[in-house]
């Protein structure tokens, strides 16, 4: 089906009469905002369904063609033709819009001449089994042509596209992720596997390391301990002998100290005794002659004193005086004379018995010898123990000899001892070589312990983990079933909607999109957007993954324009009316578009654009007819003049 | 002679012979010592009064008069002729000692036969 002729008649903008013919083929309306160009469209929808929206008496009826009729008394109306040419057949659909009456828009309906319901357009004219999209816009090209937004949400609505794209969207992001998770798992799986491997390895290393020092340890224990207990034992032996040996040693040296005391106290007597044993012998002469003496010079001594004395006193009393006063020639003199007059008394002394000098030394040395001779006396009498004390040194000299050489027996013991503490040294060293030896195989068992330990540990972790990866991980098993349930809510909503010819187009249609996304070369190299160029997709998605970033507005059009295209192609329509589809695009995606157009082959295309693209339509369309659309003016451009520029 | 009687006397001289037996006696352990023999010398002959002449010896061999007699109890009884009554006595002791007596019995000897 195709529409061959619209014709306008004081239809909204336009007053008076227009007639449009279209042909088979590309059809391009341009002008710019307000023009027109979506009048024509309007048009098509309010004369094939009626309206079917709140529109006003000014969006149908001319103002200035009703102006005109206020003025002729006459009832403005407003009438649109269009000629549809489907098959063989011709139809001439006329309806008339009248003034609103209570707020409705009478209108009349006939088909070829004939008064028929709007029901039979549906009935007969579009027949659903004839072309399937015709049947869409039939039922929503009201809304499809309001706005291409509208449009493309009604679309997406019509297909299912939303909810079918989201569902396996998210299945696949789930699928993806689970297949990802998985693979991560494993990796990490085996390298913890080979890690476990490496370990075991090692404890396997660690314990037979562990095992030998062990046995070392135990033996240097072992040895450690003998060479401690034999050092013990030495130092006690060697102490007690230590011991016992000061002990009598120093017993020696008091016994020694004593028999030493002894015997010189014993010595000093003897020899006392042994000295005076010559004056014992002469005692009682000695005595008897210094009796004599005394006899003999005695008493005149004692006179001689008296006398003497008396002149010292006298001398010393003339001293004395001659002391207190100041002495004089004179005093001098006195003292001078008392000591003649002392020697005259000395002189004239009575009794010529005086003793001589001799006598008086004599005497003398017999008073001081008195003492000397009184313990003689007393000695004298012990003179008889001299044998006695002579045997008794003699015993205490053996005895001290004895002591000397036991003293010296022992001293040579305690020398001997310098060399015991040389054992002693030397074990020492043992011990102390044995407790090194033995702390560092202690030391070594106790880091191999350790690491033994740690690796254990890693493991015993890396053997939990490993059965936390044999089952499936929280996070994955979420994923997975976020991916099931999507899964079966997708097919429970194909199988529910199995019957429903738009589910089925819907489901088609999610097809022929995924198709578009996966594989654009299916349209004749109609990308969607420099994004998903296929060397980009390849580079980015290279296992055919769905991009899951979100599409642009631009591209999201482009998507919808290929689904129309494609749902076009089909469907074995052959007729599009594209409304400012390209009204987002890049000048190098309408170029795509228009060339898809072009190639698709369409039995028509009513392309309605901005006139701002206007060369771009007309040197990329093979366009069958062009029109200019001016306000209310619509005037048919020739492509050459276009081209021109007339 | 006259000039010794005038000096105070200092010496005892016991001539070499003497001398040189008591050295003989001193090693022999039989006496404690040489100025001891000359005291028990001095002491037995003032005992007995046996003196030597005094021409005999001479000053060939002496000892200290006051490490013999410190005290000057023999001077007391002999006066200057100490060293005669010492060279007397000391032949008694020689003569004694040589036959074997020992110190202890010749004091015993002549303690016993002392005027009381």
């Amino acid at each position: 089906m195709w529409i061959k002729r619209l014709v306008l008649d004081n239809f909204r903008s336009f007053y008076g009469h227009h007639d449009v013919p279209f042909e088979r083929g590309i059809n391009s309306v341009l002008g710019p905002n307000g023009a027109g160009k979506t009048t024509l469209i309007k048009a098509l929808e309010y004369n094939l369904f009626g309206i079917t929206e709140n529109v006003t008496e000014r969006e149908v009826i001319n103002d200035k063609h009703k102006d005109e009729c206020l003025k002729k008394g006459m009832t403005p109306s407003a009438s649109v033709w269009v000629e549809l040419q489907h098959g063989e057949k011709r139809y001439i659909v006329h309806r008339e819009f009248f003034a609103p009456e209570g707020g409705r828009i009478p209108e009349s309906l006939t088909v070829n001449g004939e008064t028929v319901e709007n029901s039979w357009i549906h009935e007969y004219l579009i027949l659903p089994e004839d072309f399937e999209l015709m049947n869409i816009i039939g039922i929503k090209l009201n809304t499809l042509i309001k706005s291409f937004r509208s449009k493309r949400n009604a679309v997406r609505d019509l297909i299912g596209l939303p909810l079918i794209s989201k569902i396996s969207r998210s299945t696949t992001m789930a699928y993806n992720d689970y297949v990802s998770q998985t693979k991560w798992a494993e990796e990490q799986q085996s390298a913890k596997i080979a890690r476990r491997e490496l370990l075991e390895r090692e404890l396997e290393d660690i314990h037979k390391r562990i095992g030998e020092l062990e046995v070392n340890e135990s033996e240097a224990k072992a040895e450690l301990d003998t060479a401690k207990k034999l050092l013990e034992e030495t130092r006690k032996k060697i102490d007690s002998e230590s011991t016992s040996l000061y002990t009598e040693i120093e017993g020696l040296q008091s016994q020694y100290q004593l028999v030493s005391e002894q015997l010189e106290k014993e010595r000093k007597n003897f020899t006392e005794m042994q000295d005076s044993l010559p004056y014992f012998l002469v005692l009682s002469t000695v005595r008897e002659r210094i009796g004599e003496i005394q006899k003999v010079i005695g008493r005149n001594i004692n006179e001689f004193f008296r006398h003497y004395g008396f002149l010292e006193g006298q001398i010393g009393a003339l001293q004395k005086y001659i002391g207190k006063v100041k002495p004089d020639h004179e005093m001098k003199v006195d003292a001078s004379n008392t000591k003649k007059e002392l020697d005259t008394i000395l002189r004239a002394l009575p009794g010529r018995n005086l003793p001589s000098r001799e006598e008086f030394r004599e005497f003398m040395r017999i008073e001081r010898s008195l003492n000397f001779i009184e313990y003689l006396e007393r000695m004298a009498e012990k003179s008889e123990n001299y044998p006695v004390l002579e045997r008794k040194i003699l015993e205490l000299g053996a005895k001290e000899v004895s002591l000397t050489r036991r003293l010296e027996e022992a001293k040579s013991i305690f020398r001997t001892r310098g060399k015991k503490t040389a054992e002693i040294a030397k074990l020492e060293g043992k011990v102390e070589a044995l407790t090194r030896r033995d702390a560092s195989v202690t030391t070594e068992l106790e880091r191999l312990r350790r690491d033994r330990d740690l690796r254990t540990k890693e493991v015993r972790d890396i053997i939990r983990d490993l059965s936390k990866y044999s089952q499936m991980s929280d996070e994955e098993e979420k994923y997975a079933r976020r991916a099931f349930a999507l899964k079966s809510m997708f097919e429970e909503l194909v199988q529910k909607h199995e019957k429903d010819k738009i589910a089925k187009i819907g489901k088609r249609a999610h097809e022929l999109f995924l198709n578009i996304i996966e594989k654009p070369e299916l349209f004749t190299g109609l990308e969607l957007t420099h994004d998903y160029d296929v060397k980009l997709h390849e580079k980015y998605h290279p296992k055919g993954e769905i991009p899951t970033t979100r599409p642009s507005t631009g591209e999201t059009d482009v998507m919808y324009i290929s689904i129309a295209l494609a749902l076009n192609m089909e469907s074995g329509n052959k007729m599009v009316i594209l409304d400012d589809a390209t009204i987002n695009l890049d000048n190098k995606h309408t170029k795509k578009v228009l060339d898809a157009i072009n190639e698709f082959g369409f039995e028509q295309v009513i392309m309605i654009c901005k006139d701002t693209i206007k060369n771009l339509v007309l040197t990329k369309l093979d366009s069958r007819k062009v029109y200019d659309v001016q306000f209310d003016k619509i005037k048919e451009s020739s492509i050459i003049s276009s081209i021109v520029g007339g | 002679m006259a000039q010794e009687e005038k000096e105070e006397i200092r010496y005892i001289s016991i001539t070499d012979t003497r001398a040189r037996k008591l050295d003989k006696f001193k090693t022999e352990g039989k006496i404690p010592s040489t100025n001891w023999a000359v005291k028990m010398g001095v002491a037995i002959g003032i005992l007995t009064g046996k003196m030597a002449g005094k021409k005999f010896g001479g000053r060939g061999h002496g000892v200290d008069v006051e490490a013999v007699d410190p005290q000057g109890l023999f001077r007391i009884l002999v006066g200057k002729d100490v060293a005669q009554y010492a060279r007397g006595g000391l032949d008694i002791l020689i003569n004694e000692l040589e036959k074997g007596k020992s110190v202890f019995d010749i004091y015993r000897r002549y303690f016993e036969g002392r005027p009381k």
